[in-house]
């Protein structure tokens, strides 16, 4: 082989290294629009998709404004979300980038029908990842939602309610699950994915996040309220804070405890046909205030305490779990378990779980309550 | 490319034989008359203003003296020579050269004949003593040593340890790592080099440490040298490093005595060269463009932390601007959102692409460094105030560059500043290679331009060392040395297969196990 020939065959075999490495996209970024927050809605009429996305808007550098960021919200129909999305070009003069989408909403209508359209793009296209956290917009729209946060701490909406769900160990009062623990729930044997509802709030709030949707396979089946929802973060073991409310029955006061730590463990069992869910949840408690001052320091008003709050857990436990089997759908993942340590015994259920077996599974919860200290005081400050 | 270079080197050579003449004084020796040699010599030296002959009687016989102004001290030649010569001797007859000999007082006396030796010696700054009736002269010690007095390297600067630096003189140069290295196994191999400049070249090694093939290596590439003029060791270092096109140096350079003391005892080769204060040394590892002799002097908490920040620094100085430009430009989901936001928000209504920019901003402060270099030191201020103002303030406030880029910029110009100083043009060369890689194919590119350098690295050498050891080929045993420092008690060994001898501490089992001990 000559030389030259030896030359262009290099530079071919240099190129072809370069072809076969798949698309990607060289773009600057103010060629780029970050959608953050994305809305999903059906429309009233057909079943056209309304699309709203959340972009940051900035002014330009080196002006008097540099550096300033502003909240735009904008949206699009179309007949899937792919051409929804495809459609803001004709109107924004920049690609839509989708790496950092924080937060998706979907309406209820919209889940009502089953989310797998979106599921389905999101974990298809290259761009978009299953980072964001999945809300569901409880009787309301999805863009209402997105378009109605004035952005109280943060600029922009999505980062709001991005920050919300981050502090969900502060209360414990909603599950914050993200795409990815949605698909990964959808896929799995004897499980049913949950998502954060927000709902639309009165007064200066701009939304509020609460309770648990409960899906079933694609589909939002039910809903769980404020107490059942803390109940079901307790059996999945999903609580890393929150409060306590408990009654003191001699004299009659209101002892609030501040969960430190909360672990939970699940067994279950089979018992002559009967499934038995035996959840073991360890709690580690705070004092965190009284209503009136009683002695907490003895031994036996201790003990007390323990008894009133592990009661009170049960409680929540109980109507989560009602809850659930009400609404028949196995977001707790007993099924799982079964799948994965009795096998044979899951095939036999597996068709009929959720709306058969799963309602009749009993709970059977262990519950220690452990209090640790009740902050700088150890005796309630006296009145006079 | 090297069919090309071969090329060139053939025809060079051919041209320097043809012109080359028959050397017709190698053969010319002294003759009897004083006369005669005197014109001989002022002819050969073509009769230039600076030679100058003094005329002697010594009792009664006629001698003359031949030097060149100022290259021989005067006052020697007067204290030397002169003043011994002078004074009246009673034993009238016996005056001989060789009597002469024991007459001045000149702490170096040779005899020679030959023509050629004799104006080697004159250039050389000595004293030329020519007696009526000899056919051999006496060449007297009379050079002149007037150098730069002994400085700190201003290119070398350390906290702790010696601040001593080379300076131009090769014969003090060498004595000052003699005096760091009392050892009669100290080794001195001495060369000239060079068809008009005739430059003192010295080979320094540890006899016993130094491998024989290394120190026959660099004898053997040095005298395969054939220029007319060597003025600084770099004219050395380009015929004799292994790797001539690669961008990174493979022969170290110091100017300070002791780095060369050290290497020598780690087994390597000095090379000095007359007229410079820069010494070479050979074999050059990857690795030592992170050694610093403060790294030895300091405990080695400090010397491991710093050697690991001036990799990261290297690092950083190589690749940051090319990551910047394929991660915000291909990736940008790779960066959190308020980050990307920042940056986002920074280059909104910048005009040109990230990848004009860095260069653009690069460009710059290669210009401003060499301005720096080059301009007058009264004038140094203004370099920097229109370097910072103007450019980092004005173009960032009009708009033109982004700020992420001034940092990008800034903190690559302080990372360059932390690695060994002679990798500055490497620095610069691999940065570029990496951002077009970077610009072209995102991250994908960056890699693909890393992978070329590690294949580049692991494939060149230096005076039979891999470049990359100990890294590659793997050398466990050098690692005390490389990445952290280890404590010198537990540096029993040499670094692996640089040395003949590679025991440093024999004592080092019963060290270690006395540590373990206590």
């Amino acid at each position: 082989m000559n030389k030259f020939l030896k030359a262009i065959s290099m530079l071919l075999i240099i190129i072809l290294v370069f072809i076969p490495t798949g698309c990607w996209d060289n773009k600057e970024l103010e060629e780029r629009a970050f959608v953050l927050g994305v809305a999903v809605d059906r429309l009233k009429a057909g079943d056209d998709i309304l699309l709203t996305v959340e972009v940051p808007k900035f002014a330009a550098a080196g002006g008097k404004q540099a550096g300033q960021v502003e909240p735009m919200i904008t949206s699009h129909t179309g007949p899937t979300i792919f051409n929804a999305i495809r459609h803001f070009t004709l109107s924004l003069g920049k690609k839509l980038f989708w790496g950092n989408v924080a937060i998706v909403i979907v309406s209820q209508d919209f889940a009502n029908k089953g989310i797998f359209p979106l599921i389905d793009f999101f974990a298809r296209d290259p761009e978009l990842r299953l980072s964001p956290f999945l809300l569901v917009a409880k009787a309301t729209n999805a863009n209402d939602i997105l378009k109605g946060i004035k952005g109280q701490t943060e600029t922009m909406a999505s980062e709001q309610i991005l920050g919300t769900l981050k502090t969900q160990n502060a209360t414990g009062e909603f599950a914050a699950d993200s795409l990815h623990d949605f698909v990964e729930k959808l896929q799995a044997p004897g499980i049913q994915p949950v998502v954060a509802v927000i709902e639309q709030a009165s007064g200066d709030k701009d939304y509020i996040v609460k309770g648990i949707a409960v899906f079933k396979d694609d589909r939002v089946a039910g809903w769980l309220e404020v107490k059942e929802a803390k109940g079901y973060n307790w059996l999945t073991d999903n609580i890393k804070g929150g409060l306590i409310k408990v009654d003191y029955e001699e004299p009659k006061a209101v002892v609030v405890m501040e969960i430190v730590r909360s672990s939970t463990k699940t067994k279950v069992e089979l018992v002559n046909e009967q499934i038995l869910f035996k959840p073991t949840i360890k709690v580690a408690v705070n004092i965190a205030a009284l209503d009136r001052a009683i002695d907490i320091t003895s031994s036996e008003s201790k003990e007390i305490l323990k008894k009133a709050t592990e009661e009170e857990i049960r409680e929540h436990l109980e109507d989560a779990f009602s809850k659930l089997q009400k609404i028949k759908s196995d977001a707790i993942g007993i099924g799982e378990y079964i799948y994965r340590n009795n096998p044979t015994y899951w095939k036999t259920v597996e068709a009929d779980w959720d709306v058969e077996y799963f309602p009749l599974v009993k709970l059977e919860p262990e519950i220690k309550v452990s209090i640790r200290h009740s902050g700088f005081l150890l005796k309630p400050t006296k009145l006079r | 490319m090297k069919k090309l270079m071969k090329q060139l080197k053939n025809t060079a050579y051919k041209k320097m034989f043809s012109s080359q003449e028959e050397d017709s004084k190698e053969e010319l020796t002294l003759k009897a008359s004083l006369a005669n040699n005197r014109h001989l010599i002022k002819n050969s030296l073509g009769n230039s203003s600076d030679i100058i002959i003094r005329d002697l009687l010594v009792n009664g016989v006629q001698c003359s003296l031949v030097y060149i102004d100022d290259l021989a001290d005067k006052s020697k030649v007067q204290e030397y020579i002169v003043e011994p010569l002078i004074k009246d001797f009673n034993d009238r007859d016996r005056i001989s050269l060789n009597w002469l000999s024991n007459k001045v007082a000149s702490p170096e006396v040779r005899f020679e004949a030959k023509l050629k030796e004799i104006l080697a010696y004159i250039n050389a700054g000595q004293t030329v003593l020519l007696l009526e009736g000899e056919t051999v002269a006496l060449i007297l010690d009379t050079i002149n040593e007037q150098y730069r007095s002994v400085t700190t390297p201003p290119t070398e600067l350390v906290v702790r340890g010696s601040h001593e630096g080379f300076i131009e003189s090769i014969s003090k140069n060498v004595s000052m790592v003699r005096k760091r290295l009392k050892t009669p196994n100290f080794r001195v191999i001495d060369q000239q080099l060079g068809l008009y400049t005739n430059t003192s070249i010295s080979i320094c090694y540890i006899d016993g440490i130094a491998k024989d093939e290394v120190v026959e290596e660099v004898k053997k590439r040095l005298g395969q040298i054939d220029l007319d003029g060597i003025l600084e060791s770099g004219y050395l270092e380009e015929f004799i490093s292994d790797a001539p096109f690669s961008p990174f140096p493979t022969i170290g350079i110091t100017q300070k005595p002791d780095i060369v003391a050290a290497k020598l005892l780690e087994g390597r080769v000095a090379i000095f060269c007359d007229g410079t204060p820069v010494v070479m040394t050979a074999p050059f590892l990857f690795i030592e463009n992170f050694q610093t002799p403060d790294d030895y002097y300091n405990r080695p908490y400090f010397s491991s932390i710093f050697r690991l920040i001036r990799m990261l620094s290297i690092l950083i100085s190589f690749m940051l601007p090319s990551l910047y430009v394929a991660v915000v430009n291909y990736h940008p989901d790779f960066l959190p959102t308020n980050f990307l936001m920042t940056i986002a928000s920074a280059s909104e209504g910048v005009p040109f692409p990230k990848f004009i920019e860095v260069i653009f901003m690069g460009l710059i402060f290669e210009i401003l460094r060499e301005a720096g270099l080059r301009i007058p030191t009264p004038m140094g201020q203004t370099v920097s105030i229109v370097g910072a103002l103007v450019l980092g303030e004005a173009a960032v406030g009009a708009g033109l560059v982004g700020q992420p880029v001034i940092i990008v910029t800034a903190l690559v110009a302080i990372s360059s500043f932390a690695v060994n100083f002679a990798l500055t043009s490497t620095l610069i060369i691999m940065r570029l290679a990496f951002l077009i890689g970077g610009a072209v194919l995102g991250l994908f590119g960056v890699t693909l331009v890393l992978l070329g350098l590690i294949i580049h690295l692991a494939s060149i050498r230096s005076f039979g060392m891999n470049f990359l050891s100990p890294l590659a080929p793997l050398a466990v045993s050098s690692w005390k040395d490389s990445f952290l420092r280890l404590p010198w008690w537990l540096m029993g060994t040499r670094p692996a297969r640089l040395s003949e001898n590679p025991v440093r501490q024999k004592k080092i089992k019963q060290l270690k196990q006395v540590s373990s001990d206590e």
